[in-house]
């Protein structure tokens, strides 16, 4: 493919060779690295293929071997230019017809609003937040940002819960969920509240719902930490006795969906494990850079050679790609390769570095793990609890308060306290 | 002399297990069905007709005969002859037919 190319960047001649000796002729072609293709022979003459280059040279070998070598035939990239240099309007026309089509394609021509939910939402409403983000018809396509809009619609119109922008060629499509209207859970509904984790509780804040634990019990996790109930004295509030609890209430009103705030102090350990030793790979200045030209499909080496000729080494990469039209992606792009030469270098790594890698590594694991509210009601402790095998085993604990409360839908399991 | 150094050359590429083509100066043809022969290695054209290709080698003359014989592609180091081809005699530059 490549060759064809150059071929045709080139230019090419067939050739008509008459008389003489053409043997002497082929070889003497042969000898000054001339390559020929296409060679057919007639008893009469010789017609060949060449680059316009050679032509220039071949003089001398058609006089030593008493041959008449002429022109049969012009054809690549320099005879097309000479042909067209006589009509510069065509040129204008086609440069003209390629700028419009590039010009229309790089458009958004029809910007479509698909709506799901209720239907209360106008899509004119839809369509002009959008314009307001920059997407609206006749906007460049380098200049709309799908998610840009995305936000914007979410933050401007109240009724769009979730809103996604899809462009396909020079069509955009907007396409947004309404908020629904809420349905009111079923008071018939038992949602528990169930200890999701285990702990001491610290706090609970009932809203709804009888709760089963206090300030100091211990939970293990699946635990029931508020019941889906309202209960009552069905006999009326008993008379309050000064040092005396009051007794359970334990007739049911109605089932309900639990509802409370229950932190509890939670405690954990990780184990980490590093090694002591660490490999730390160096550059060394040295460099290879291979080009390769990924075209539909097969790669040429255009630069650099195939082989790497380091035997450690780190490589990055960067594709430099023409870009895409529409939905059009060239098959062609150029990726740059640039191969450093590394040595390994094992370099101890002292424990109190280790350990503060395992104390990073369980901040970050808490980071994502905790809700808004929680908080560490402890400084985390790191301590190295084996050091051996070339390994060193860090153990990190932590405690946290935190919401551990999580619904679970049942039957009702209690009677009453 | 000439030819003890060459089987010497042999016995050497025998026992290293290398690749011929590549160590001692020999052609390489490789022939597809009958349409298309591809010879590496050559020294030149010494015969060029419609029915019959003569090639010069390090080590001889090869001979192509057939019918409607072309020169697909021709460099210093290659040739691609298409055609029908019918035979392929190799004369080594002692005479004999191979």
């Amino acid at each position: 493919m490549l060759e064809r190319l150059l071929r045709y960047l080139l230019g090419t001649l067939r050739i008509d060779v008459t008389g003489g000796s053409v043997e002497q002729f082929l070889n003497l072609c042969l000898e000054s690295e001339i390559r020929l293709w296409d060679v057919r022979r007639s008893p009469e003459r010789m017609q060949a293929t060449m680059m316009l280059p050679d032509f220039f040279g071949i003089r001398p070998f058609a006089r030593a071997s008493r041959c008449r070598v002429r022109i049969r035939e012009r054809r690549g990239f320099p005879f097309a230019v000479r042909k067209v240099r006589r009509r510069p309007l065509l040129v204008a026309g086609a440069v003209g017809a390629l700028a419009a089509l590039v010009w229309a394609g790089s458009h958004l021509w029809v910007v479509d609003v698909r709506i799901s939910g209720p239907g209360f939402l106008d899509p004119r409403a839809v369509l002009s937040v959008a314009a307001e983000a920059g997407l609206r018809r006749g906007a460049w396509k380098t200049r709309v940002y799908a998610d840009r809009v995305e936000q914007h619609l979410r933050a401007r119109v109240e009724e769009i819960s979730w809103a996604v922008v899809r462009i396909d060629g020079t069509r955009a499509v907007i396409e947004v969920v309404e908020k629904g209207a809420v349905t009111p859970p079923d008071q018939a509904l038992c949602v528990h509240l169930v200890a999701r984790k285990s702990g001491v509780v610290e706090q609970v804040i009932p809203f709804q719902g009888e709760p089963l634990v206090k300030k100091g019990d211990v939970v293990q996790a699946g635990d029931m930490l508020v019941e889906c109930a309202l209960r009552y004295w069905a006999g009326g509030r008993p008379a309050v006795i000064p040092g005396m609890p009051l007794p359970p209430r334990e007739d049911l009103a109605r089932t309900v969906v639990a509802q409370a705030t229950v932190r509890a102090r939670v405690a954990y350990q990780q184990y980490y494990e590093y090694p002591l030793v660490e490999q730390v790979k160096e550059p060394t200045g040295r460099r290879h850079t291979q080009w390769v030209l990924n075209w539909n499909g097969r790669s040429i080496l255009l630069r650099g050679r195939g082989a790497v000729p380091y035997t450690e080494y780190e490589v990055s990469t960067r594709t430099i790609s023409p870009g895409e039209w529409r939905n059009w992606k060239p098959p062609v792009e150029l990726v740059i390769r640039e191969v450093a030469e590394v040595t390994t270098r094992a370099e101890p790594v002292p424990v109190d570095v280790l350990t503060e890698r395992a104390r990073t590594a369980m901040e970050r694991r808490l980071a994502w793990m905790l809700g808004p509210n929680d908080r560490i009601a402890t400084p985390l402790q790191a301590r190295v609890v084996q050091q051996e095998g070339g390994y060193a085993g860090i153990l990190v604990t932590v405690e946290t308060i935190e919401e551990v409360s999580s619904p679970l839908e049942g039957p009702m399991t209690t009677t009453g306290r | 002399m000439r030819q003890r150094r060459s089987r010497l050359r042999e016995r050497l590429v025998a026992l290293l297990e290398l690749p011929g083509d590549v160590v001692l100066d020999v052609p390489r043809a490789t022939l597809i069905g009958s349409a298309e022969l591809i010879l590496e290695n050559h020294r030149g054209l010494v015969e060029y007709r419609p029915d019959r290709v003569v090639l010069r080698m390090p080590d001889g003359r090869m001979a192509i005969d057939g019918d409607d014989l072309r020169i697909g592609y021709l460099s210093p180091d290659q040739v691609v002859l298409q055609g029908r081809i019918s035979g392929l005699r190799y004369v080594p530059p002692e005479g004999g037919g191979a």
